[in-house]
């Protein structure tokens, strides 16, 4: 596109102003404002690292997802896949395995599901999100088989300050990883040749094809880091809540798709940036935190994060229809 | 690229104009004497909308209006444990003075309840426990082997001591139901029941509809089926519903646990035989009381240390409670005996709640 380029060479302070990521961040800076006004004893930095606990887990998920989308292809099998890694990781721990080995064999389960995702996908041709839908029921299946009705408890202390949760350290160190990780792969996306073919192949697939773009590689080494990251999340949270059990994380991977979204990503792939879903993540996470300082009832706080989802999608659309309008009113007039 | 590097900026700015905010010591909460009050108590349900959990809540209310303190209710949506963790959480950060909890997993909560209590809330249980390390005590609505006893000995009697029978729970993870489940398979190891059969245990997830279904299930799947448990609040009425759909009253009885205004008509045309309950009030009202003497001091949670309630409950008519050791040799406080509920007095308490 060097139409945009030049453009950009030209305006690039009115260019920025017109991204979504802007849009969102100044949303973002909306919700903090509010939340200042409306908690303004509560809403204290202490509190707001802490809150980060209750939704890092989803966020890092958001990561490698915007990649797999901005790619074409969608997981929604993530979800599962981490309470799968948290199950394993507890049956490996409760078998007499060392805690660190556990942890690392959780994270090489999630790894291995991602991978299988990616080869029925990639190899069967058959559409993403009705592979990882199977495999969704498929994941949470065997979570509840090997735990059934049971839970994994008395995890080791010094696994519990990997979730953070109440340990001492000032920022916690989920969040801590959730920042690397933004900054990795905001750098993979944006400044490798990889993430230019990740665009390229959800621009236009056959394109990418023909003109010798590994196409299915990239889906295969994504679908693998996703998977791999979702273990990671399913660890996270098995920590936090200091035990192993098989009906964690039900519904991130909603949770997730929602941020991508609001963050900027084109759910059919070729557009969006790590810079707009680390926004939308933090968004959504203190949305929700500072509604729920209110005690406003969670039922209330769903239909806040639908609306504004609903909201941010609906913007571009106005917007362009407002500016065909105009233009329109010019050529005729 | 350079505009996702204002950004970054941006966001560093933002997060340094709140660390000044940040600078201003809370005012209020923390200067708040012990002792005082009126205080501000946390009510965590297992989940919201429920009956049993709103009447739990009037009791609670009642003796919070009592002591002048103020209380609300808040809740998972989705009765889960990372639902739970969140809503105690943002309790923990607007500086409540206690917590009472219903805890959808003992262990899950645990870390959550303690981070709580390290930071000078104290946590109060009632209706399933947390861990002990994490609570300063837990109201137990009845004793599990109280319960699980009561409700086999009612369905040896429904049903004559013979045939098939089921048991439609909640959810295996939730203790209580663990617990109880036990009690009902240790009494049936009784020789009198050595004609009745426990054929299955199904869960619903405290949801009419999945209990509903799973209920349904159970008819087809166990054709000679005589008796069904029901071992919450929501799975009786559920199979109740299920009996009455499908034409078997008489044949197919229901015993459990049940509020007397949603069990009213299944008592009286004869789908339940005799359902069982504490008075879901006196245990809010209880718990709240506790919470409230937390706050000022007066109680600590030791064992053999007494409490005096506003009002006389069904279980203790003096109003006096103690602290005693439970089946597994933590400190709780015991509610009282179940009641059980029937034919005869089912009008009178379904007026009630």
């Amino acid at each position: 596109m060097p139409n945009e380029r030049e453009k950009k060479k030209r305006l690039p302070l009115a260019d920025m102003l017109k991204t979504w990521e802007f849009t969102i961040f100044m949303l973002l800076i909306a919700v903090f404002v509010i939340n200042l006004i409306l908690s303004p004893d509560l809403f204290r930095v202490a509190n707001l690292f802490d809150a980060t606990l209750t939704f890092t887990e989803k966020s890092i998920l958001t990561l490698p997802m915007a990649l797999l989308i901005i790619s074409g292809v969608i997981d929604i099998s993530v979800a599962s896949i981490s309470a799968m890694s948290g199950v394993i990781l507890g049956v490996c721990y409760k078998a007499g395995m060392a805690i660190g080995y556990a942890t690392v064999i959780g994270l090489a389960v999630g790894l291995s599901a991602g991978l299988l995702n990616g080869v029925i996908i990639t190899r069967l041709k058959i559409p993403s999100i009705v592979v990882t839908l199977a495999m969704m029921l498929f994941y949470r299946g065997v979570g509840y088989i090997l735990l059934g009705d049971t839970a994994v408890r008395d995890l080791p202390q010094r696994f519990g300050l990997l979730g953070g949760a109440y340990s001492s350290t000032f920022i916690p160190i989920q969040f801590m990883i959730f920042i690397l990780l933004a900054v990795i792969f905001g750098f993979l996306l944006h400044r490798t040749r990889f993430g230019r073919l990740i665009y390229i192949v959800g621009n236009n697939e056959n394109t990418a094809r023909y003109s010798g773009v590994r196409v299915d590689r990239i889906r295969l080494i994504l679908c693998g880091v996703t998977g791999l990251i979702a273990g990671l999340s399913g660890i996270l949270l098995t920590s936090r809540i200091g035990s192993a059990r098989p009906d964690i994380a039900q519904g991130n991977e909603m949770a997730v798709i929602t941020i991508c979204l609001l963050g900027g990503v084109y759910i059919f792939g070729g557009k969006g940036s790590i810079i707009g879903v680390v926004i939308a993540a933090l968004m959504i996470g203190y949305v929700h935190y500072g509604l729920s300082i209110l005690n406003v009832q969670e039922q209330v706080i769903r239909i806040f994060t639908g609306g504004l989802l609903i909201i941010a999608l609906l913007i571009p659309t106005i917007a362009s229809r407002f500016r065909a309008s105009v233009k329109h009113r010019r050529g005729g007039s | 690229m350079k505009k996702s590097i204002v950004l970054c900026v941006c966001v560093v700015l933002l997060f340094g104009a709140s660390l000044l905010f940040a600078g201003t010591p809370p005012k209020g909460e923390a200067t708040k004497a012990k002792g005082g009050g009126p205080f501000t108590l946390a009510w965590v349900p297992k989940g919201l909308g429920h009956p049993y959990f709103i009447s739990c809540y009037e009791g609670a209310k009642e003796a919070a209006k009592e002591f002048g303190d103020k209380i609300f209710e808040v809740g998972p949506d989705d009765w889960s444990v990372e639902g739970q963790i969140t809503v105690i959480e943002s309790v923990i950060d607007q500086k409540v003075n206690a917590i009472g909890i219903a805890a959808n997993d003992m262990d899950a909560l645990a870390p959550v309840c303690k981070k709580a209590m390290e930071a000078g809330i104290p946590v109060v249980a009632w209706d399933a426990a947390v861990n002990q390390s994490a609570r300063v005590t837990f109201v137990n609505q009845a004793s599990f082997e109280g319960i699980g006893r009561g409700l086999a000995s009612a369905m040896g009697e429904v049903t004559g001591y013979k045939g098939e029978i089921a048991v439609l729970s909640a959810t295996p993870q939730a203790p209580n139901q663990r617990k109880w489940l036990s009690w009902v398979m240790e009494e049936l190891k009784d020789p009198k029941y050595k004609d009745v059969k426990l054929v299955d245990v199904v869960y619903g997830d405290d949801m009419t509809e999945k209990s509903y279904d799973k209920a349904l299930g159970l008819i087809k799947a166990y054709p000679n089926l005589k008796g069904i448990i029901g071992l919450s609040a929501v799975a009786t009425p559920a199979a109740c519903a299920a009996v009455t759909d499908k034409g078997l009253i008489g044949e197919l009885k229901i015993v459990g646990f049940g509020i007397p205004s949603t069990m009213k008509d299944y008592v009286l045309e004869g789908t339940c035989q005799k359902f069982l309950l504490w008075n879901t009030m006196d245990l809010g009202y209880v718990a709240a009381t506790i919470m409230h003497k937390c706050c000022t001091g007066e109680f600590t949670g030791k064992v053999g240390e007494t409490i005096k309630l506003g009002r006389p409950t069904m279980g203790e008519p003096d109003g006096v409670y103690e602290v005693t050791v439970g089946e597994d040799g933590d400190p709780y406080v015991l509610l009282g005996p179940p009641m059980e509920f029937d034919k005869s007095n089912i009008e009178k308490w379904a007026a009630i709640f």
